[in-house]
């Protein structure tokens, strides 16, 4: 590891010196105790497994859901436990994003549009398979009805 | 004036959904679930809270792993994760233990003095993602805008101030954010913007090469397009990044989400980025709510 990369021959990681940027709560001790608490546990229960296994799951579930609820053109994407459906474009009106994650709210799951078209699904990365589970069969048995009576009102 | 148990055992008042009721909290008092319940804390909201987010009409009070209750006792299962932020889910017991501990020894300090889980904390950091140091802040924003602030200290020795960010990214809601953020929304009404940024395509490195200018002095890129709907740089796409920017004297920058901060190897679904790519700096609130910003030793391959 070299350790002049700089033309002055300083580390880059020393460029931003004494006086030339601060924060006043950032580093405090009680953030840091948890940032440590958070690593012991990620690292003690392996968790990036969990999350290799838990992504699969979640990813597959939701791709076999778009198959059986007729959302064929939507897509699902993601890496690890950071996953989006991404809803097909020309929607009904009422069958944004938005209205997609306020049906599922009311069902009792909680995710995060990103824009008109994508759902994120967020979940920790200590989620269980049966949580996974569950989120699953309340997308199965939201998405259609949603999309169902979007259809529906827009065609009346 | 009834007894907790008194409520546990008569808790229909609250029980308006068919999903599992809210258990009562050691030492929270019946009083305090009345008040919750009653209207929650929209009108407070409206009153006295500046009005920046699209809410949703949700009174959270409580989570537990994957789960959050709203002031109904509503149950449910929180797949949003704080944005990607609660990387153990809710209250975790060995978290909420040593922040308990620490709030009773030692809260705050500023960063005049040194404090021992900083210097831990920091530790471990560097030890996971590789040589360098850190630089704790509050928010990916603020993280953002240290990368901002480095780019232009690096680049004042050869005149240089550009950055190269992507179509679709998100770097934060301070000015510099908005301005390296390639997102027309988020910059309406509040021109004008920092100079020296351009926008290519996430994967297309034809598109990097146009957007650079003589003026250029680092890439800013998401590994992974969170806010942007889900997008993903390829590992291949990252490699070429890497070689441009060693080809033309640039920082490359990568803005990485609390999912995979663990190793550098893991943002891009397990290739070996790390020894490909040498990161320049990363960002990312880490399972807790807060920032920290990490700065490799040198700024080129090998280095």
């Amino acid at each position: 590891m070299a350790t002049r990369p700089l033309s002055d021959g300083g580390l880059l990681c020393d460029l931003l010196g004494p006086g030339t940027h601060g924060t006043t709560y950032g580093g405090n001790p009680v953030s840091c105790v948890a940032g440590l608490a958070v690593l012991d546990v990620i690292q003690a229960e392996n968790l990036l497994e969990n999350v290799l296994t838990m992504g699969a799951r979640l990813t597959d579930a939701l791709r076999s859901m778009i198959l059986s609820t007729g959302l064929e053109n939507a897509t699902v994407r993601g890496l690890g436990l950071i996953i989006g459906l991404e809803l097909p474009v020309g929607l009904p009106v009422g069958f944004a994003a938005r209205d997609l994650v306020l049906a599922l709210q009311e069902e009792g799951l909680l995710v995060i549009p990103a824009g008109d078209r994508v759902v994120r699904f967020l979940p920790p990365l200590n989620v269980s398979a049966d949580e996974i589970d569950a989120a699953v069969e309340i997308v199965r048995r939201t998405v259609p009805r949603v999309y169902s009576s979007t259809a529906a009102a827009q065609n009346a | 004036m009834l007894p907790p148990h008194a409520f546990a055992r008569n808790s229909t008042t609250f029980n308006r959904s068919p999903l599992v009721r809210c258990p009562l909290r050691d030492g929270q008092s019946l009083h305090d679930m009345i008040l919750l319940g009653m209207d929650g804390f929209s009108q407070k909201y409206e009153r006295y809270v500046i009005p920046t987010y699209g809410r949703f009409d949700l009174d959270l009070v409580r989570g537990s792993g994957t789960h959050v209750w709203d002031v109904q006792g509503r149950d449910y299962l929180d797949f949003g994760g704080g944005i990607a932020v609660c990387s153990l889910g809710h209250a975790h017991p060995l978290v909420t233990e040593a922040v308990s501990r620490q709030a009773a020894t030692l809260v705050h300090t500023s960063n005049l003095y040194r404090t021992g889980p900083q210097a831990e904390l920091a530790q471990r950091l560097v030890e996971i993602t590789g040589p360098g140091k850190v630089f704790f802040c509050n928010s990916g924003a603020e993280a953002n805008e240290g990368l901002i602030k480095l780019t232009r200290k690096f680049g004042s020795a050869t005149g240089r101030f550009g950055m190269i960010t992507f179509k679709n990214s998100f770097h934060g809601r301070t000015m510099a954010g908005i301005s390296a953020t390639g997102q027309e929304k988020v910059k309406l009404g509040f021109a004008p913007l920092l100079k020296g940024f351009s926008h290519a395509e996430l994967g297309n490195i034809a598109s990097v090469r146009e957007a650079m200018t003589p003026q250029t002095a680092a890439v800013l890129v998401e590994p992974v397009q969170g806010e942007g709907g889900i997008h993903i740089g390829s590992a291949q796409f990252l490699r070429e990044l890497r070689a441009f920017c060693d080809e033309n004297d640039l920082l490359l920058l990568l803005m990485r989400c609390s999912a995979d901060w663990v190793g550098p190897e893991t943002c891009v679904g397990g290739s070996p980025l790390r020894r490909m790519c040498n990161l320049t700096g990363s960002v990312g609130p880490k399972g807790s709510p807060m920032g920290f910003r990490w700065e490799r030793f040198g700024w080129r391959r090998g280095l």
